[in-house]
């Protein structure tokens, strides 16, 4: 597992707003950060590894697909776990599937139910993610320098990152990108220059 | 609780019209088996997920690391920007570099055609780059077929050899994922679409302009009062005179659609005949040899030609085979896809993945495998 670039220690909400910018390096970085935890959850909860593989797969991608249009509300994490439950609840919902945990779900709700609100359920989620990310391997546990990540604020990671300077890439890149589609090929190149020397300038 | 009765549940769940207590229920139990079950993956398992996941997603595939620029290098980088993007704006469109979705993405179809002449001798009209005469047919060589600047195949008569009246057959053909248009000797137009062949003298010299089709064609027949247009395809023929209209006649598909934008057409089918009025459509049941006129959007019927995917109310299924033909993907239907039909439309020159986005907004997805979609609820 190979970490990519500055990305790596970006926040989870940063690299968020990045990949709705279509930037491909963010949507790698928290491909890297929960293809593998994520991969194990649905294991856990299905208990095989090809349907582990296909709901994870059909959650990144649509993520991307819907990178423009995606909110969230609380933290990415909580919303991949949920991203992740919907796609396997449906995935049991089928009528060869459901018979596996029919009598677990039955079970479950006739004796060992307690209501809840919520915000109860999300602190046993957060529980459920914590957990899993302890139980990986060493190795794997790394790479997602999760917790770190979530609770550093932004200006401290801007700070260590040295993040104007990164911006400042990130908009010409941008820039770059947008006149290419839009504007007159010579103007384009124009506004390059002005653009390179407002760098050097600044 | 038993299994219907969970299904139920889960069927509800997933349309969200499960009860406030009955969602906490199936969310408690969910949360409850995540944490008491003990299964996991090996690090080795995992590694090879990470690795066939990171195949199938459109994630950045090769790791650069980005340094950090000094004073000095950005000022060489000037010169390299302005050689690089001069570079990238001189290309062509089609040659932009797609970073996102340069990997596993399907390209769509273009102007791809295969000619046959008489002799049996093929000529792939995509690899031509000679503008001039293509073939030359008939005893004497009187029909002479040339491809005009725009690639389109006309034929044309040496005029004082007209008379000749030994005949020969050409036959034009479209594969999947190409389109292709042709001027007849007659100088009656026809468009082409993907995964069709047309069959056509190359000199009409007989009472009747008779051509045989299959798949689907757009036809401006130039008016000749004197020699019928007649359009052959399997279960029914067509006679016009002088008018445009567009056939969709695929052996695949369950029904055959006539569409007339100008002019009457008169289809016969077995015994029957049916008269069409500009913006009517005719469609004929294969299995039963039955006829419905429907009135129609004519438009939406050959926005093929003018490169739109158009849809009024059309059911998935007949969307998904046009896909196939434009994109050469082979479709699959997985649970239960409900019977959504799609109205709008989007541009053929698109991605596959910028056009089934565009579906995927009406309650339906995909999954996409190189050349193969499936198709699921």
């Amino acid at each position: 597992m190979k970490t990519q670039s500055i990305y790596h220690k970006h926040a989870d909400d940063i690299l968020f707003n990045l990949l709705k910018n279509d930037d491909q390096l963010a949507y790698t970085e928290l491909f890297e950060r929960y293809s593998v935890i994520l991969v194990n959850h649905a294991y856990k909860m299905l208990g095989d590894r090809d349907d582990a593989n296909d709901i994870v797969q059909e959650l990144f991608l649509s993520i991307w697909n819907k990178r423009r249009d995606l909110i969230l509300t609380g933290s990415l994490s909580s919303y991949l776990y949920k991203a992740t439950k919907n796609k396997i609840l449906n995935h049991i919902a089928h009528e060869k599937v459901v018979a596996r945990y029919a009598d677990s779900i039955s079970n479950f709700i006739e004796n060992d139910y307690v209501f809840a609100d919520s915000k109860i359920r999300e602190e046993e989620l957060h529980a459920i993610i914590t957990k899993e990310i302890d139980l990986l391997p060493d190795k794997m546990r790394q790479v997602f320098l999760l917790k770190k990540v979530e609770e550093l604020p932004y200006e401290e990671i801007a700070h260590k990152l040295n993040i104007t300077d990164k911006t400042a890439k990130q908009q010409v890149y941008n820039a770059l990108k947008k006149l290419r589609e839009r504007l007159h090929p010579l103007l384009s190149v124009f506004i390059m220059c002005l653009f390179v020397l407002f760098i050097i300038i600044s | 609780m038993n299994k219907t009765e969970i299904l139920a549940l889960l069927k509800k769940y997933q349309e969200g019209t499960l009860s406030d207590v009955d969602k906490d229920k199936l969310e408690a139990w969910y949360l409850h088996e995540a944490l008491k079950s003990n299964k996991t993956l090996t690090e080795d398992e995992l590694e090879k997920s990470y690795q066939h996941l990171k195949s199938k997603l459109p994630v950045y595939k090769e790791t650069k690391v980005v340094k950090l620029w000094s004073r000095i290098t950005v000022a060489a980088s000037i010169v390299l920007l302005l050689g690089v993007s001069l570079f990238y704006m001189t290309e062509s469109k089609e040659q932009k570099i797609q970073v996102v979705d340069k990997l596993d993405e399907v390209l769509p179809g273009g102007k791809k055609g295969i000619l046959t002449l008489s002799n049996g001798k093929q000529i792939v009209l995509t690899d031509l780059s000679t503008k001039d005469t293509v073939a030359k047919e008939g005893e004497r060589e009187e029909v002479i077929i040339k491809m005009n600047s725009k690639g389109i195949i006309t034929y044309k008569i040496t005029p004082n050899l007209s008379n000749i009246k030994s005949n020969s057959f050409n036959t034009l053909s479209t594969p999947v994922g190409g389109q292709y248009n042709i001027v007849l000797s007659d100088g009656t137009k026809v468009y082409l679409n993907a995964a069709s062949s047309i069959k056509y003298p190359t000199h009409f010299n007989g009472k009747n302009r008779i051509v045989e089709l299959e798949g689907e064609a757009y036809f401006e027949v130039v008016q000749d009062k004197n020699k019928p247009f007649i359009v052959k395809c399997a279960h029914q023929s067509i006679k016009v005179l002088g008018t445009h209209f567009n056939v969709h006649a695929y052996h695949n598909e369950s029904v055959i659609k006539t569409t007339l934008l100008e002019g009457s057409v008169l289809i016969t089918i077995k015994d029957q005949k049916t008269i069409l009025k500009p913006g009517q459509q005719s469609n004929v049941l294969k299995k039963e040899d039955k006829v419905t006129v429907l009135e129609v959007d004519a438009e939406n019927s050959v926005a093929w030609k003018n490169g739109r995917f158009k849809f009024d109310n059309t059911d998935i299924k007949t969307v998904m085979k046009q896909l196939e033909r434009w994109y050469d993907i082979k479709v699959e239907y997985q649970g239960d896809v409900p019977n959504v039909s799609f109205s709008g439309g989007t541009f053929m020159n698109k991605n596959l993945s910028e056009v089934l986005k565009v579906l995927e907004l009406s309650n339906i997805k995909f999954k996409r495998e190189g050349k193969k979609v499936v198709v699921y609820p």
